[in-house]
């Protein structure tokens, strides 16, 4: 059901209970209080049957109430939005919006991540903290998502998350091993909007 | 009851019916308690129809009538969620019931079916796509796909699928399916709110009281066990055990409200009038000898006895009554049974011998449930006329209060009253027949009422609950389809293809409404034209795959054996029942037979639907206006053997009345007209017709005693009581919200009224001012 997804990136925090669900907590909560975000994204796909992998890369904004909007540049240009209200649309030339069919998984988890609201992604995913490196130590920390339920499994092995400051790349593990990373630069982030 | 001073013969036969009851009470309570004796649908009243399909009705009734689903929606999507998995876990723990599971190993199962058949299996617009886009733009297509984030539902790995062809299939197939959140429990996101389902199926009939009992039990519980959280939730329930279990509740509530109100009614006016214990023992013998004799014969004759039978026959215990109230009365003034016996026996047999004639008519309709009512209250109606005979051999009473005050508010209160209008003979005449021609043009002006939705006693919130849950899951009308006749399953296909296009083939394919096997399983000549199709387009050498291969900077090699052969092995009879199960029209295709299902909410114009009319092999079926137009028939069916009895019944009083006849008729038109008038506001239906021959046989009851025992205050007190609990009976299911029952009710209460203010009337003008012998009247 899930091809691609990628994941806005998320300012990283330093928080006062280490455990791994108070890390997630104290990261979601503080997400949910990012008000706005802008940047740039490259994206990677490996795919098996093909000989080199697919490279993409364009921009995204965020506002919260409103949503995202996800611009491809290159090397085909295409806009997706995300909204609460409409889901998630393809923007075609004439800058009509087209649904796309049995996207709502892709739509909650991607204003999940982006507004901070994991509790709709608990719906899905166990949603973990990968031990090893704490946020407390500024260094690198990750999230792993993997799918609770065998139908979202047989299209997605997991979902890793990773960052220090920020979240800097999103990588998707489907069964048969193709993948796609996505690396992102954030230009521009708040916590008030409007 | 004084047994033992009559003769012994009037003692054998008194115990004989003593014994009888006995028997009869043993052999109900037996059934009862054994169980499945009462059953609630009210299409069982309705008779089958062999048109258009029967077996393919029945087919798309049953497997629409086993489903049922219920909604869960909280603000909180955290703890609906929560709630839907308890109220899931509970219903499963039901004998009766089976839950709809995950569907991963039915799309599993579904997948790993079809794929070998990918390249052979087209969405409509996938088809319209690859005749009308060139092989650049097919493959831009697919590139653009891969560099989005968001390609949509794919039930197919890209390697082995990459123009996406299975998922296009699949989401034509179950458009509802790729709607679903994949959620623990199935849920979608509808107006800002998510609604969990809860959907599954109930094992026995949906009529069945033990299933009902099974799905309700959990229902009704479930917010009072669920605490708090259920306070800000919202349910929904869609399915036809809802509105059966609604439709039993409500007939079990009317049951119990009409027999109470009539118990109640007569044992005051028994008070009121006789103050006797022996009195009102008398009565109640009556009355159980009446319903006894009812459900014994019904049983033994019905496997099952409908609830609105049920309902409808308490109205048994107003007409029973009548017979006792006149031996009472008799009773009184000559204070001995057999004389009280021999005074009304005439009267008693002629009046009972009409009534039940009037219900046997009812026999010879097609409609089950008559049928059943007609036996039922034929066989009270025998018991309570016995009960009273068998009363002229053993009753004695203890003296007791005199009928005199009511005797006297007769002949000074009411008798001049009718005096003084029957001196005005030419006005009150010429009136009457002004009125009852003024009431045959208004029930001209208001028509007839044949559909068969106005007999459907669901309540608005469950119809509401109902049309919103179709709006949420796009479900299909059962109601309306084609059935699709052919003489091999490839003829049928190709037949069904043609009526598709035909509903379809000017829609979008988002707003597509036929639902039909081909959708899932094409004729073999479609398959074999999309596979050539597939492998033109997309895998020929000059094909969209070695374009997207180019732009990809692939070899493509995975893709160069494909599409493969066409395999011709594909017909609806291989897909696995499991996966045919979740597909109505795919499970209900035979080798002869497909149908065609719309989606609910739209019809195509009238042009298509006579278009395809002409399409050999194709059948429109409408049940609604098929179940309407048998409304219709048997309401005109009906009011034939009306008037045909009417005839017979005027011939009868002619011949055994003279003149005095003639009394009887006019009592008996005026009440059916006047009844009629006031209880048909929304059209004469083929219920309203078959209350008349109630009214019928009691006006006829009340002029038959008129004529036997004379106008005077015993017999216009036994009447006025009689009538009195029958409007009672009759007058409180004319407020019932059953539409059939309520029909019923209002036009005998109206009728009953007419009658007993008319009857008398009619027997003072026809004496005019005088008091005629002939007419049996007394002053």
């Amino acid at each position: 059901m899930l091809t691609i997804l990628v994941v806005g990136p998320v300012p990283a925090v330093v928080f006062g209970d280490e455990s791994p669900a108070g890390f997630i907590s104290g990261l979601a909560q503080r997400l949910a209080k990012t008000g706005q975000l802008e940047g740039t994204f490259e994206q990677t796909r490996y795919i098996s049957v093909l000989s080199i992998p697919l490279r993409s890369s364009g921009t995204f904004t965020y506002q919260r109430g409103e949503g995202i909007v996800w611009r491809t540049l290159e090397p085909v240009a295409s806009v997706v939005r995300i909204s609460p209200d409409q889901g998630v649309v393809v923007v075609d030339d004439r800058n009509n919006p087209q649904p796309v069919p049995a996207s709502e998984l892709v739509g909650v988890i991607f204003l999940g991540v982006f507004s901070g609201d994991f509790s709709r992604l608990n719906d899905y995913f166990r949603v973990e903290h990968e031990q090893g490196v704490t946020a407390r130590e500024g260094d690198h920390w990750e999230l792993r998502l993997t799918p609770l339920r065998k139908q979202l499994a047989e299209h997605l092995r997991s979902i890793a998350i990773a960052g220090t400051q920020l979240v800097e790349s999103i990588t998707l593990l489907e069964p048969n091993g193709d993948r796609t990373e996505i690396v992102f630069e954030t230009t521009e982030s708040g916590e008030k909007f409007h | 009851m004084g047994a033992m001073s009559a003769p012994v013969m009037h003692r054998y036969l008194v115990g004989l019916w003593l014994l009888g009851l006995l028997i009869g009470g043993l052999y109900c309570g037996e059934r009862i308690l054994r169980g499945e004796v009462f059953q609630s649908n009210i299409l069982g009243l309705i008779p089958e129809r062999d048109e258009g399909g029967q077996s393919v009705y029945s087919g798309v009734t049953k497997n629409f009538e086993k489903r049922f689903v219920v909604m869960l929606s909280h603000p909180d999507p955290h703890q609906g969620s929560a709630l839907a998995v308890a109220l899931k876990e509970k219903l499963a723990q039901q004998d009766l019931v089976d839950m709809n599971g995950a569907s991963e190993s039915l799309l599993g199962e579904l997948r790993d079916f079809f794929k070998p058949y990918r390249h052979q299996l087209l969405a409509v617009e996938t088809r319209q796509r690859l005749l009308a886009q060139n092989p650049q733009d097919l493959a831009a297509s697919v590139v653009t796909g891969l560099y989005s984030p968001v390609s949509g539902f794919r039930l197919y790995p890209f390697a082995d699928d990459p123009f996406n062809l299975g998922g296009a299939w699949f989401q034509e197939v179950f458009p509802e399916a790729v709607r679903f959140r994949g959620t623990e429990i199935p849920s979608l996101r509808a107006e800002g709110r998510i609604w969990y389902l809860i959907d599954g199926q109930v094992r026995g009939s949906p009529f069945d009281l033990a299933s009902q009992q099974a799905l309700s039990t959990v229902l009704d519980d479930f917010p009072s066990q669920s605490g708090t959280q259920m306070g800000d939730a919202d349910l929904l329930f869609s399915g036809v055990i809802f509105h059966a279990t609604e439709a039993a509740r409500l007939a079990r509530s009317e049951i119990s409200t009409v027999g109470s109100g009539s118990l109640l009614g007569i044992l005051l006016l028994v008070i009121a009038v006789f103050r006797s214990r022996r009195a009102l023992a008398a009565i109640a013998f009556t009355l159980l000898s009446s319903v006894l004799m009812a459900l014994t014969i019904s049983l033994l004759v019905f496997d099952r006895v409908h609830l609105v039978t049920l309902a409808f026959g308490t109205t048994l215990l107003g007409l029973a009554v009548d017979y006792c109230f006149h031996f009472l009365i008799k009773y009184r003034v000559h204070g001995d049974a057999l004389v009280a016996g021999r005074l009304i026996r005439k009267g008693l047999l002629i009046s009972a011998g009409s009534s039940i004639a009037a219900y046997l008519v009812q026999l010879v309709s097609p409609f089950p449930g008559l049928q059943q009512l007609a036996v039922f209250l034929v066989a009270g109606l025998v018991g309570a006329c016995s009960a009273v005979l068998v009363l002229t051999l053993c009753f004695r009473e203890l003296p007791s209060a005199s009928l005199s005050p009511w005797l006297i508010f007769f002949s000074t209160r009411v008798e001049p009253a009718y005096l003084r209008l029957g001196a005005r003979r030419l006005q009150l005449c010429c009136s009457l027949a002004a009125v009852l021609a003024l009431l045959a043009g208004y029930l001209y002006w208001l028509g007839s009422s044949d559909d068969i939705r106005h007999l459907n006693s669901s309540s608005q919130s469950l119809l509401d609950s109902e049309r919103k849950v179709q709006t949420l899951l796009g479900g299909i009308d059962p109601q309306r389809y084609w059935v699709v006749a052919g003489q091999d399953q490839q003829q049928v296909l190709e037949r069904t293809e043609k009526v598709v296009a035909a509903i379809d083939d000017d829609r979008a394919p988002t707003a597509r409404l036929a639902v039909a096997v081909t959708a899932m399983v094409p004729s073999l000549a479609a398959q074999r034209g999309d596979h050539a199709l597939v492998a033109s387009r997309l895998y020929g050498s000059d094909g969209a795959v070695t374009v997207m291969c180019v732009m990809l900077q692939s070899d493509c090699s995975q893709w160069q054996s494909l599409p493969g052969d066409v395999l011709d092995e594909l017909e609806p009879s291989g897909v696995p029942a499991t996966v045919a199960a979740r597909f109505l029209p795919a499970a209900l295709t035979t080798e002869n037979r497909s149908i065609v299902l719309l989606r609910q909410g739209a019809l195509p114009a009238q042009r298509k639907l006579e278009s395809m009319a002409e399409l050999p092999g194709v059948t429109y079926v409408d049940q609604v206006q098929v179940l309407s137009e048998t409304l219709k028939s048997f309401r005109i069916e009906v009011t034939m053997l009306l008037a045909a009895f009417l005839g017979v019944f005027s011939l009868a009083c002619i011949f055994f009345y003279g003149r005095r006849g003639s009394v009887v008729l006019v009592s008996v038109l005026a009440s059916m007209f006047v009844s009629l008038a006031l209880s048909a506001a929304g059209g004469v239906t083929l219920f309203h017709v078959l209350a008349l021959l109630l009214v019928l046989g009691l006006t006829v009851d009340a002029a038959v005693f008129y004529l036997e025992l004379g106008l005077n205050g015993e017999t216009w007190l036994a009447s006025t009581l009689a009538s009195a609990t029958s409007i009672l009976a009759f007058g409180l299911l004319a407020l019932s919200d059953v539409p059939l029952l309520h029909h019923f009710g209002s036009v005998v209460f109206f009728g009953l009224l007419a009658a007993w203010l008319i009857t008398p009337l009619m027997f003072q003008l026809a004496r005019g001012g005088t008091v005629p012998a002939s007419l049996g009247l007394k002053s």
